[in-house]
C-alpha cells in the first residue's frame, strides 16, 4: 500500500473514530474560556509569569492591603443567588478570586488552613468537602464534575476555574489534595476532584482512624 | 464604538467557538486519549484564540488552529499529574476520572491505528491531524505549522511508515472498505 492508499485508510478510520464520540461534548462555556482569558491578562498586567511565584504573592497580598478581602458588590459583577458572593481572597498559600462571570477561580500553592479556604470557597458560592492527603469519594451516582470545575493548566500551583452555577442544586464538590511525585521527588500541590450530593456517605480510603 | 467593536468580536468568538469546541474536543480526544486531558488542552487552545482573536479569525482554517494549539499546549504540570500518584491513594484517584473513550462500549476504535497514532512524535501526530481531519493539502499544512512542504512530505512518510508497519490487519482490511 502507497502512502496516498494509506492516508485514505487512516481518514477513513480516525473519521469513523472521531464520529463514535458523539456523546463527548465541551462544558464549558464561551463566557468562561473568555474570563479565563481575562483573568491572565490581568495577570500579565501585574508582572507576574509563571517563573515568578514569590513575585506573584508579593502582589497579591500587597493589592490586598496584606489581607485577604471579600466583597459582594464588585462593580460590574452579576447579582448572584443563594447568598453567595464575589470573593478576592489572596493568600501565600492559596488564593480565590470571583470573575466577573461568576467562575471562582481557584489557585492552591500550598494547603494551609483548608478551613479557611473551605469557608471561603462556601463564601463564593461553591460548598466543598476538603480533605488532605487522601480522596472521598461516595458510591451514589457519579455527577459530571467535568462540567463544574476546569482545571487551569500553569506551573506554580494547583489551579482551577469552579462554576458555581453549573452545580446541580444540592450537590457539593469533593475535593482532595494531595502531593504530587514525579519520580520519586515531590513536586507541588495537586487534586483529585468529585461532585457529590450533599450529605452522600463518603469513602475515605487512606484516611487515618485516629481521632475519629 | 470600542464597546461595540469588543462585544462584535466577543459575539463572533462565541459564535466561533459554540460552533467549533466538540468537534475540536473529539479531535484532540482521539489523538490523546484522555477525557479530562483532552478538555484541559481544548480549552486552554480556546483561551489563546480568544487572546490572539484578530489573528485567529482571519486565519484560513480557524478550527486546524485551535487543534493545533491544543496538540501543543504546554500542560507539563497537569500531564505529569496523570502519569503520577496524585494523592495518597491511586485507586480512589481513578475512580474520580472519567474516561468516556477508555469505557465506552459504543466506541468502535480501530484501537490497533489510533495507539499507534498516538505513539507518533508530536510533529508526525500534527500532521496527520491537520490532514486527515481538516483536509488540508502539504502546503497549507505546512503553513500552519511554519515549516516547508518538503518536510511536512517527510513527517507525513515516516508517520505512514510507522502507522503501516504498527498496523498490518489494518492494511490488509482496509482497502475493501
Amino acid at each position: 500500500m502507497n502512502d496516498d492508499d494509506m492516508l485514505a485508510a487512516m481518514r477513513s478510520s480516525l473519521t469513523r473514530t472521531k464520529d463514535a464520540l458523539s456523546h463527548v461534548r465541551m462544558g464549558q462555556r464561551p463566557e468562561a474560556i473568555m474570563a479565563r482569558a481575562r483573568g491572565r491578562r490581568l495577570r500579565g498586567v501585574a508582572g507576574v509569569g509563571t517563573g515568578g511565584l514569590a513575585l506573584a504573592i508579593g502582589v497579591a497580598l500587597s493589592l490586598s492591603g496584606g489581607t485577604s478581602a471579600a466583597s459582594g458588590d464588585q462593580p460590574g459583577a452579576p447579582s448572584r443567588s443563594s447568598g453567595s458572593r464575589a470573593v478576592h481572597v489572596n493568600l501565600a498559600a492559596w488564593s480565590v478570586n470571583t470573575s466577573p462571570d461568576g467562575v471562582v477561580e481557584v489557585t492552591i500553592r500550598e494547603l494551609k488552613d483548608p478551613a479557611g479556604l473551605t469557608k471561603t470557597l462556601a463564601d463564593a458560592g461553591v460548598p466543598v468537602v476538603l480533605t488532605s492527603g487522601h480522596v472521598c469519594s461516595s458510591p451514589d451516582d457519579k455527577l459530571q464534575v467535568s462540567e463544574v470545575v476546569h482545571k487551569l493548566p500553569g506551573d506554580g500551583g494547583l489551579a482551577m476555574a469552579i462554576d458555581p452555577e453549573a452545580m446541580p442544586a444540592g450537590t457539593e464538590l469533593v475535593i482532595g489534595i494531595g502531593t504530587l511525585h514525579v519520580g520519586g521527588i515531590e513536586d507541588g500541590p495537586a487534586a483529585a476532584l468529585g461532585l457529590e450530593k450533599k450529605g452522600s456517605p463518603l469513602n475515605c480510603p487512606g484516611k487515618p482512624k485516629a481521632n475519629d | 464604538m470600542r464597546n461595540w467593536g469588543v462585544e462584535q468580536r466577543g459575539r463572533e468568538f462565541s459564535t466561533f467557538y459554540t460552533a467549533s469546541k466538540d468537534d475540536c474536543l473529539r479531535i484532540v480526544l482521539v489523538n490523546v486519549g484522555d477525557r479530562q486531558l483532552a478538555e484541559d488542552l481544548v480549552a486552554e487552545a480556546f483561551t489563546r484564540a480568544w487572546t490572539s482573536w484578530r489573528k485567529v479569525r482571519e486565519h484560513p482554517v480557524p478550527r486546524a488552529w485551535v487543534v493545533r494549539t491544543a496538540l501543543n499546549a504546554h500542560v507539563s504540570w497537569w500531564r505529569r499529574r496523570r502519569r503520577e500518584l496524585t494523592v495518597d491513594d491511586p485507586t480512589a484517584f481513578t475512580g474520580l476520572e472519567d474516561s468516556h473513550l477508555a469505557h465506552s462500549a459504543d466506541v468502535d476504535l480501530d484501537q490497533a491505528l489510533v495507539a499507534a497514532l498516538r505513539r507518533l512524535p508530536l510533529r508526525q501526530r500534527e500532521v496527520i491531524t491537520l490532514r486527515v481531519f481538516f483536509d488540508l493539502d502539504t502546503d497549507a499544512t505546512a503553513k500552519l505549522l511554519g515549516i516547508s512542504p518538503g518536510t511536512v512530505g517527510a513527517h507525513l512518510h515516516r508517520a505512514l511508515a510507522t502507522l503501516r508497519a504498527q498496523t498490518h490487519s489494518f492494511s490488509d482490511q482496509e482497502v475493501t472498505s
